[in-house]
């Protein structure tokens, strides 16, 4: 654990000490930069929009009020600044436009592992709208609770709750139109 | 993790646990750098706001060496063995050296003043005067935790002990206030680790930085029982 919360750290930064948010960035760059790959899908610019992040940090610290998590905070700071980037490159990808089903996968009854199962599930999570996948990755890898998840989307704890319901029904959905008939090792 | 999440079925949750062996990308070396080095430009920009603390710390110094070498005359051949002369003159080059790097504005030539300044044989009490302005004033924090890092085993010393003492009591940045204590456990002597907690439990600390000063002294003495 931590001697110093992120929390009283981001109020030090408050007060004038910029040297704090070096510690910020050593605490969670790797996982801000996780999940920005996993919305640009470009390491490139998910480092870019890291750095963007931090530096908004820096710039919006007085409005950073303490009432929910830095953490979440902080994500969803990261977050604007990921769909800032893709707006500028176009990126956005349409829901419509993507295919219902994977079809690039092995014949029916075929027995496969868990790595290949792995696999399917990552592509056919990659092949989903910006939208689905960050509340996919954000509510497996980062916040355990409706709150923090809601905080770091910038929605309703119950908005969150029913986003990543959704979410997962539609991602269950497709790798079950991609494996029908196939069995997996799990 | 996750507990506060509810799963549809069992095929839900079978593509949930799948998503566990996913690749988490680790980022280049370049992020970080990047990083501080858009820091340090920062604080380089911000620095020229600021009034410069150790500028007279410097100038005095420099009159100090100016006046040394006018007025006092220099020391008779024969009372000075000539390795003590070379050894003096190269410790008055490294002073020299050191104090016009701690005075650079790149805060990557201050770091290097520090180490030849944390090399030096004899520490002259200006360089440790100019450490300890640095260690209190510097605007960049890996700056002042290297130049208190190079006071390291002097802290124990009363002078600069409560010269270190002052800054803890006096800063307003509880990061650097940490920094402090942390110096004043490994190297302080005791009568100084005794004063520190001290101030760690009548509240002259941060709260934070008291706790953590608590939290690191008590097992050691715990142990020592």
């Amino acid at each position: 654990m931590d001697a110093v919360s992120d929390e009283t750290l981001m109020q030090w930064l408050q007060a004038g000490d910029d040297s704090c948010l070096g510690a910020l960035f050593e605490r969670h760059h790797l996982a801000l930069f996780q999940y920005c790959v996993h919305l640009t899908r470009d390491r490139s610019a998910a480092e870019d929009v890291v750095q963007d992040a931090f530096f908004r940090v820096l710039k919006k610290r007085k409005s950073y009020k303490g009432a929910g998590s830095f953490k979440s905070w902080l994500f969803n700071i990261a977050r604007n600044a990921a769909f800032d980037h893709l707006r500028k490159a176009r990126r956005f990808t349409d829901i419509e436009s993507i295919p219902e089903t994977a079809d690039d996968h092995s014949a029916p009854d075929q027995e496969h592992s868990k790595a290949e199962y792995t696999a399917l599930v990552d592509s056919i999570l990659q092949r989903l709208p910006v939208e689905v996948r960050e509340v996919i990755w954000l509510g497996k890898f980062h916040f355990d609770n409706y709150d923090e998840l809601g905080q770091a989307l910038a929605c309703s704890p119950g908005t969150a709750k029913v986003r990543l319901h959704r979410a997962m029904k539609k991602l269950t959905e497709r790798v079950l139109a991609s494996t029908q008939g196939m069995s997996y090792e799990l | 993790m996750n507990s506060d999440f509810e799963l549809d079925d069992a095929r839900e949750r079978s593509v949930w646990e799948a998503l566990d062996s996913l690749e988490h990308p680790s980022p280049s070396d370049g992020l970080r750098r990047q990083f501080y080095e858009r820091m340090r430009r920062r604080e380089q920009r911000l620095s020229w706001l600021q009034p410069r603390a150790w500028v007279p710390a410097l100038a005095t110094l420099i009159l100090g060496v100016w006046i040394g070498n006018s007025v006092i005359p220099p020391a008779v051949p024969d009372q000075m063995t000539e390795l003590d002369m070379l050894n003096a003159r190269v410790n008055s080059l490294n002073q020299a050296v050191a104090v016009a790097l701690l005075a650079n504005d790149s805060a990557s030539e201050r770091l290097r003043g520090i180490r030849v300044a944390a090399n030096m044989d004899r520490q002259p009490e200006d360089v440790t005067r100019v450490l300890l302005t640095t260690a209190n004033t510097d605007p960049v924090s890996s700056v002042r935790s290297a130049a208190l890092e190079a006071l390291g085993p002097k802290v124990a010393e009363e002078e600069i002990g409560a010269e270190v003492f002052r800054m803890l009591l006096d800063t307003d940045q509880p990061l650097v206030q940490l920094t402090l204590a942390d110096l004043v456990m490994r190297w302080g002597s005791d009568d100084q680790l005794m004063q520190l907690i001290e101030a760690a439990r009548n509240e002259s600390l941060s709260v934070e930085v008291a706790q953590f000063v608590l939290d690191r002294v008590q097992p050691a003495q715990e142990n020592q029982v």
